[in-house]
């Protein structure tokens, strides 16, 4: 499905590129020019190929990593005792920590 | 009433009523400030997404979004629209997307504030720091200066007739009345007050203050913007709805300012380039690791090119709606098409209405003016100062302090350059948009490629420097404004490109070519950066 994403990335950037408006003076709706309202659908389309985009490729193994790398330093700060206050603010942003001592990230179901 | 109260002091009264709004929501963000460096520059990494989505917004649409594209597309027409924002629209997610997320990541792994800090680690190069420093600020501060510039323009024009004693305008030359900005408070006054709001609000509110306030003008230049749309529209088009107004209107735009006909082709395809500079705007770079987590990113991904259009549209038919003849531009604007906007809505709303969207205006130049001046500040701080001082030697309220001294300081700088004279702004922003642009290849490579190298990425820099300072001095330091590189054909044809084609490939070549010459970068230091499993992109 990525490969799908990038290839509609890719027919965006070279339809953005109407020769074929160009010197086309019609009103779309009677009020609109057609070189605008065609780069109008583009944004349009460029917003529902990210929204594509953002579903199908987006890389979830972020989430987990910073999860785990998280969890990896409260981990050894609580078990050495070095609890900093940089380390506590990290946990009052990003992290709750439930009563067995493993986290969860905020976006993460309860 | 009207000769007690003249409608420029009206505008004036809401303008300042504005800024003491803005100034109330930076103490506001004071009161959370935790006395850190990491919350004062990066909010502590506490920016959820539609606050994301706001400040990253507003912050890439500065007075080139209203005041420049409106005046553009007044000698234009609408290709302007497509030229940049519908591209802009494609390419700016594009960038949050396989850019930012990236470095949102490997900023919070490895404790990042600048690119200069990424880039050094990443390259295990200290020089490279050095190299990079004045390109980037010297880039920064033409952009600031569009906004600072466009301030004090929009202030006047908007304000006019308010204190005509005190501040008279005259025609260049001449001994007559400057109706567009006579008595209106001058460019120096108005730059004055709009570079002392921002300066406090981010003084006292650093990160977490300039997001906020973001956020807040940009859902106000959003609104006031449709709001001036549909006012003017009705006073142009003298009809009863909407639609009617709309379509009067577009039966007297020109052919040339309705289609694309004095535009060259590859000059748009080539335009194509120039959003690209997003990758590598140092201020983006700070917002991107303000992000609480990466699916942050989501959202502005994915609205990104929707607010782009409901910001560019309106503002695009406003300038071909000048065009028309239904309203009389005096030469004074012609002159200057920064004043293209501010004219119109002081010569078709009402003062105080005018007022508002003096605000709306102002509002989408500061979200942008406060997001560079804590950059450039965090930079001299971060990769200056304390880089070469050694991180131990200064508390971490120290280094707030040294980045708040800073941020006065380029304040003042922009502020003293600003009074050196009139630029176009939208000429002004493609020279800097095209530096930047041309640095993309760096950023890129630096993200995907192991096999760049510090002296890759040095040669890539010089190569971008070089040949951005070459096409700059032929285009007479920006007063050629319609600059392009021509590139003969034969038979009397050439094809027409932007400059950018030419310092992105230059820098592109270059990185590539020197770092296939020299000696690759170890494997310890690329396993940090390009672990195995990930293949995100």
């Amino acid at each position: 499905m990525k490969h799908f994403v990038w290839i509609l990335v890719a027919v965006l950037l070279l339809a953005h590129h109407d020769f074929w408006f160009w010197n086309d003076d019609r009103l779309v709706f009677g009020f609109l020019p057609i070189g605008l309202f065609y780069h109008v659908f583009i944004s349009i389309a460029a917003a529902c190929v990210w929204f594509l985009a953002v579903t199908m490729a987006w890389p979830r193994e972020l989430d987990e990593e910073a999860t785990q790398r998280f969890s990896s330093q409260l981990t050894t700060r609580h078990s050495t005792g070095t609890l900093r206050s940089d380390d506590q603010t990290l946990v009052e942003e990003d992290l709750t920590v439930r009563g067995d001592n493993t986290v969860r990230t905020d976006e993460e179901p309860s | 009433m009207p000769n007690e109260f003249p409608a420029g002091k009206t505008q004036l009264v809401v303008i300042v009523t504005y800024l003491g709004l803005l100034l109330l929501l930076g103490f506001f963000a004071s009161r959370l400030f935790r006395g850190t460096k990491k919350d004062y520059q990066l909010a502590s990494h506490s920016i959820g997404p539609v606050l994301l989505l706001l400040s990253l917004f507003g912050t890439t649409m500065t007075a080139f979004a209203l005041v420049g594209s409106s005046g553009e597309s007044f000698k234009q027409g609408i290709g302007v629209y497509g030229m940049l924002a519908s591209a802009s629209g494609i390419v700016h997610s594009l960038c949050f997307f396989v850019i930012g997320v990236k470095l949102w990541k490997l900023g919070r792994q490895n404790g990042y504030s600048t690119q200069i800090e990424f880039f050094r680690d990443r390259l295990q190069n200290d020089w490279i720091g050095l190299l990079l420093f004045p390109i980037l600020v010297g880039l920064i501060i033409p952009y600031l200066l569009i906004g600072v510039m466009a301030s004090g323009v929009t202030i006047q024009n908007l304000t006019a007739g308010a204190f005509p004693n005190l501040f008279p305008s005259y025609l260049p030359g001449t001994d007559q009345v400057n109706p567009t900005s006579h008595g209106g408070v001058p460019p120096w006054l108005g730059s004055l007050g709009i570079c002392l709001v921002v300066l406090i609000y981010v003084f006292f509110g650093g990160m977490r203050g300039t997001a906020w306030a973001n956020g807040f003008q940009t859902i106000v230049f959003m609104v006031l913007g449709l709001v001036a749309f549909c006012v003017i529209a009705f006073k142009l088009g003298k009809q009863n709805s909407l639609i009617a107004n709309l379509q009067v209107i577009a039966e007297s735009i020109p052919n040339n300012k309705s289609t694309r006909s004095n535009m060259s082709h590859t000059k748009f395809i080539t335009y194509m380039l120039i959003p690209l500079s997003v990758g590598m705007f140092p201020h983006l770079f700070q917002h991107w690791l303000t992000a609480k987590s990466a699916k942050t990113f989501k959202l502005p991904v994915v609205c990104h090119p929707i607010f782009i259009m409901i910001v560019w549209v309106p503002c695009v038919l406003l300038g071909v709606w000048a065009t028309t003849g239904l309203i009389q531009i005096p030469p004074a604007v012609q002159s200057n098409q920064n004043a293209v906007l501010p004219f119109m809505v002081r010569s078709l709303t009402n003062p105080l209405l005018g007022g508002f969207l003096a605000a709306g205006i102002l509002a989408a130049i500061m979200s942008s003016l406060d997001s560079q001046f804590l950059c450039v500040g965090t930079i001299f701080n971060n990769d200056i100062v304390t880089h070469y001082a050694g991180k131990k030697r200064f508390s971490d309220r120290q280094q707030v302090w040294m980045t708040r001294g800073f941020i006065v300081a380029i304040v003042g700088v922009t502020y003293i350059l600003s009074l050196q004279g009139y630029r176009s702004v939208f000429a002004m922003a493609v020279w800097c948009f095209t530096g930047y642009a041309s640095l993309f290849p760096l950023i890129f490579a630096a993200l995907y490629w192991r096999r760049l190298t510090a002296a890759g990425a040095a040669a890539g820099i010089l190569a971008a420097a070089g040949s951005w300072i070459y096409f700059f001095q032929d285009s007479k330091f920006g007063a050629v404004r319609d600059y392009t590189i021509k590139i003969p054909l034969g038979a009397n044809r050439e094809l027409e490109i932007m400059a950018v084609v030419a310092t992105f490939l230059a820098a592109a070549i270059a990185t590539v070519g020197v770092s296939l010459i020299t000696k690759p970068p170890g494997e310890k230091v690329l396993d940090r950066f390009f672990p195995p499993k990930n293949e995100a992109f």
